[in-house]
């Protein structure tokens, strides 16, 4: 079965994710369930390429979590709550639950997250891609 | 008086009110840093240091919420929890000005006393995600690409007049 698709639009862009239901069911079945999810994004201050939002408490289980993440890695990080776009390069301290990657646009995306550095508000929403 | 569910079920519904209240950017906590002033007037130090001390509450908090998943049945973790709650509150509420919290850190404590280790776990989870929002919008007070900015100007001004023989730049 093809993996559920949601939709990430960040500063107005849109790209599609893939959730990785093999790898984190219980992750992707909780983002998924809780979805539509907006916010404005902070970027990180330790890690690197990395911005994340604050959720609502989706789930409280480590599951898939990595500390070798590729570009567009979508991660729920258990601490916070919070949902991160890994979108560069790491130096991952507490890794998250990863639970998708971002498969169009993601150069664009890119630029977007790394502008968040210098340009605070600009807000990300995510919602489920109809089949 | 042993609290019953009802008494924590509405504690935890107004403590989820206050988290909705920030998400949308509309806490009163957080108005009433960003008009904090300190003792020279200032208003950056009082600003970094309200998002530096909610994030150790916060800490204390998720440790509690740790203690309540790995020991549920300890007869010491509801009165751990008691004074994990209380030890934050003067400080939150009279020199950080975070009132509200400050409340909510008092009806934990006094609530403490008589949870067991589940409902304790339910109670520091949902102030955890409370604190997700609140140093999220404290942080956006903080414009930490320009402060960044400036203080990297500011170290190399300061390294500059540290190798200086007179003490006033080599410049």
């Amino acid at each position: 079965m093809p993996s559920r698709q949601i939709i990430v639009t960040l500063g107005g862009l849109e790209a599609v994710a893939n959730l990785f239901d093999d790898l984190a069911p219980k992750t992707s079945a909780a983002v998924w369930n809780a979805l539509p999810l907006s916010e404005t994004i902070n970027h990180a201050n330790f890690s690197g390429e990395e911005v994340s939002f604050p959720t609502f408490g989706l789930m409280w289980e480590r599951e898939h979590q990595l500390y070798d993440n590729e570009p567009g890695d979508l991660g729920y990080f258990v601490q916070g709550p919070a949902i991160c776009i890994y979108y560069g390069a790491l130096r991952v301290i507490s890794p998250g639950n990863v639970f998708g990657r971002i498969a169009t646009n993601l150069p664009r995306i890119q630029e977007i997250a790394r502008r968040s550095w210098k340009e605070p508000g600009i807000r990300i929403e995510l919602r489920r891609k109809d089949a | 008086m042993a609290t019953t569910p009802a008494r924590l079920d509405e504690f935890i519904a107004r403590i989820e009110t206050a988290t909705a209240a920030l998400h949308r950017g509309e806490a009163e906590d957080v108005r009433r840093v960003s008009q904090l002033l300190g003792a020279m007037g200032q208003s950056f130090t009082t600003t970094v240091f309200s998002y530096q001390q909610a994030s150790t509450v916060r800490d204390g908090v998720a440790f509690l919420a740790d203690l309540a998943q790995k020991y549920p049945a300890e007869a010491w973790l509801s009165t751990v929890a008691a004074e994990q709650f209380r030890r934050p509150v003067n400080a939150l509420r009279t020199r950080y000005a975070m009132r509200d919290t400050a409340d909510m850190h008092e009806e934990a404590a006094r609530l403490a006393a008589d949870l067991d280790g589940a409902a304790l776990l339910r109670l520091g989870r949902t102030m955890m995600v409370y604190y997700a929002f609140l140093l999220r919008r404290l942080r956006d007070l903080l414009p930490f690409y320009e402060l960044s900015v400036a203080f990297e100007g500011h170290k190399q001004i300061a390294q500059r007049v540290a190798v200086s023989p007179t003490g006033k730049g080599v410049d």
